[in-house]
């Protein structure tokens, strides 16, 4: 518990003074800005189907990707990890410790970029508090699957770039995934023989409606869809389960 | 304070190490000496359980270090050839860092951070940035670091490595400040430093202990003989034989890998000797270009003093 504390503390300190706040988070405030009162209109609540809402939820998700990037890989190229292989630290420890500091950072930054599209809703009095409430925990499970993903990508990567590469690419699959299979399942479906258009098609058939009854935009919409929430925690769990293995493994310990 | 026996460590198929056993008592200061690839290293890792070895059992204070790691790593101190420092962080909110890690209440950590800074003297940059400090300095924190917890083992890889002659200095001096109050394993290349500072020396050769001695035992081997080296600008094909009847000489052998025409001559460490044999060799007409004395090294005595033990026939 003491070392995840002092995980904890250390990460959110790196964070705080990481490009991730001090380039990216401004960038995203001023994209926010823009989007409300000169792109994308005033937010109606917390709606994706708002288009300014919906590209701030995607801003937050790609900032906690960015400061999730070198959590582990720069550690491990810095040696800084050895400090957890010769300390009394189990793998787990050093992963809540980061897992928590990364969702504070989100919590944080997510209030922030969401008062430009929601200023308009406040002054037209038309905020509805419990929607907003589920709309928050749907950005906070988003961004801790981000997170979780890109941990794991992290844990994996040599340098932070390529596990930024790896958790920003999950996450665009995961969001335009279900657009781009589709589209990919048309184009190959034509392009080859029809003896073989209907096997292509009964394998990109599953994974295509994946993204459609995938978990997020339930929880974009701000509705709590239990089964939204239990697809996106074990989705977390099971990318955080992983990058233990892969921490805990001596070859990760060098 | 140490228990070691049969670690062995496997490494893509080659044995790193091969069944090394030693023990290190409580408050011993015990120097591992090896060349490069000798297992110093890996031996350290394993003993801080940064590795898992592949087989093999290790005790430290009583805790078996596979089956309790969480226990046993907490007896030990251990400072990397490879310094584990945040370059980002100053220091003391580094080993605040650390010694969380290590498991350490508030008051301990106050406690343990306040009394390293004093011990390793950094306390006139305890607020500065790790990543502006010397490399005398970076290896002061590092070594800080290992001793935050006030551990019972102390596991040095290389302290000096890479120090100007001053660091080294002052960094030999706090080791030596450590004894007494940790049991400590220190690995080294420099033969002095482990001359002054271990009571007892593992020499670890082809990942196995080659030999494991007290100090004194091998530095009274080391002063039973002198060695010299002679380069002959005209000595006959086979000078050693000669060489071999002259007094005092013990044995003459030419030189591996030199320039043609040096010998390596173990003389008697008597007083004159040098005197004696160049004015025997010049007398010969061998032409004498340079006549010196070698030093010869704790590890090339100790590598010698282990083959011998090897010859030794078994009855």
């Amino acid at each position: 518990m003491n070392a995840a504390i002092g995980i904890y503390l250390r990460e959110l300190g790196r964070i705080g003074a990481g490009s991730v706040t001090v380039i990216a988070l401004p960038l995203g405030l001023a994209w926010a800005a823009w989007a409300r009162y000169a792109g994308l209109g005033p937010a109606t609540n917390v709606d994706p189907t708002d288009a300014a809402f919906r590209s701030t939820a995607l801003v937050l998700a790609a900032l906690t990707v960015w400061a999730a990037a070198p959590a582990l890989a720069s550690e491990r190229a810095e040696g800084t990890s050895a400090l957890w292989a010769i300390s009394p630290v189990r793998p787990g420890a050093v992963l809540v410790g980061k897992v928590m500091a990364l969702l504070t950072f989100a919590a944080g930054a997510g209030a922030l970029l969401l008062v430009p599209p929601l200023w308009g809703a406040f002054e037209a009095a038309d905020l509805a508090w419990p929607r907003l409430g589920a709309g928050a925990v749907g950005l906070l499970e988003l961004c801790l699957v981000a997170a979780s993903v890109t941990l794991l990508a992290s844990a994996l990567a040599r340098h932070f770039s390529t596990a930024f590469a790896w958790g920003l690419g999950i996450l665009c699959l995961w969001v335009w995934g279900n657009d781009v299979l589709a589209r990919a399942a048309a184009a190959l479906g034509t392009l080859l023989p029809h003896t073989l258009a209907p096997a292509l098609s009964g394998v990109f058939d599953p994974v295509a409606g994946w993204g459609g009854k995938a978990v997020l935009y339930p929880l974009f919409l701000g509705w709590v869809d239990l089964g939204a929430v239990a697809g996106m925690t074990a989705a977390a769990v099971l990318a955080l389960v992983a990058c233990h293995q892969v921490v805990a493994s001596e070859r990760w310990r060098g | 304070m140490l228990e070691v026996e049969g670690l062995t460590k496997w490494f893509g198929g080659v044995a790193v190490l091969d069944d090394v056993s030693f023990t290190v008592g409580e408050g011993e200061v015990v120097g591992l000496l090896g060349e490069n690839g000798a297992g110093k290293t890996t031996t350290l890792r394993l003993l801080s359980g940064a590795l898992y070895p592949t087989a093999g059992r290790i005790t430290i204070g009583g805790r078996d270090l596979i089956k309790s790691p969480l226990a046993a790593k907490r007896k030990v101190g251990y400072l990397p050839e490879q310094l584990p420092l945040d370059t980002g962080m100053r220091v003391e909110p580094y080993l605040h860092y650390v010694a969380r890690l290590r498991g350490l209440s508030r008051r301990e950590r106050a406690e343990g951070v306040r009394h390293v800074l004093a011990v390793c003297r950094l306390d006139e940059v305890a607020d500065r940035n790790i990543g502006a400090l010397s490399r005398g300095l970076k290896m002061r924190v590092a070594l800080a670091q290992a001793l935050v917890h006030n551990p019972e083992l102390v596991l040095l890889d290389e302290p000096t490595a890479g120090l100007d002659p001053q660091q080294v200095l002052n960094m030999r001096e706090l080791i030596l400040s450590l004894s007494g109050h940790h049991t400590i394993l220190f690995s080294s290349h420099n033969l002095t430093e482990v001359s002054e500072c271990c009571n007892r020396v593992v020499l670890l050769k082809g990942g196995r202990v080659a030999a494991e001695d007290a100090l004194a035992a091998l530095e009274g081997r080391a002063g039973e003989t002198r060695m010299l080296r002679l380069r002959l600008s005209q000595a006959p094909e086979d000078p050693c034989g000669e060489l071999s009847h002259m007094p005092d000489v013990i044995l003459a052998e030419p030189a591996d890998g030199a320039v043609p025409g040096t010998v390596m001559v173990t003389v008697k460490p008597v007083e004159g000797v040098r005197e004696r044999l160049a004015a025997e060799v010049t007398g010969k007409g061998w032409g004498l270009c340079e006549l010196v004395e070698v030093t010869e090294s704790l590890a090339e005595v100790f590598q010698r003093h282990a083959e011998e033990r090897e010859e030794i026939p078994t009855e």
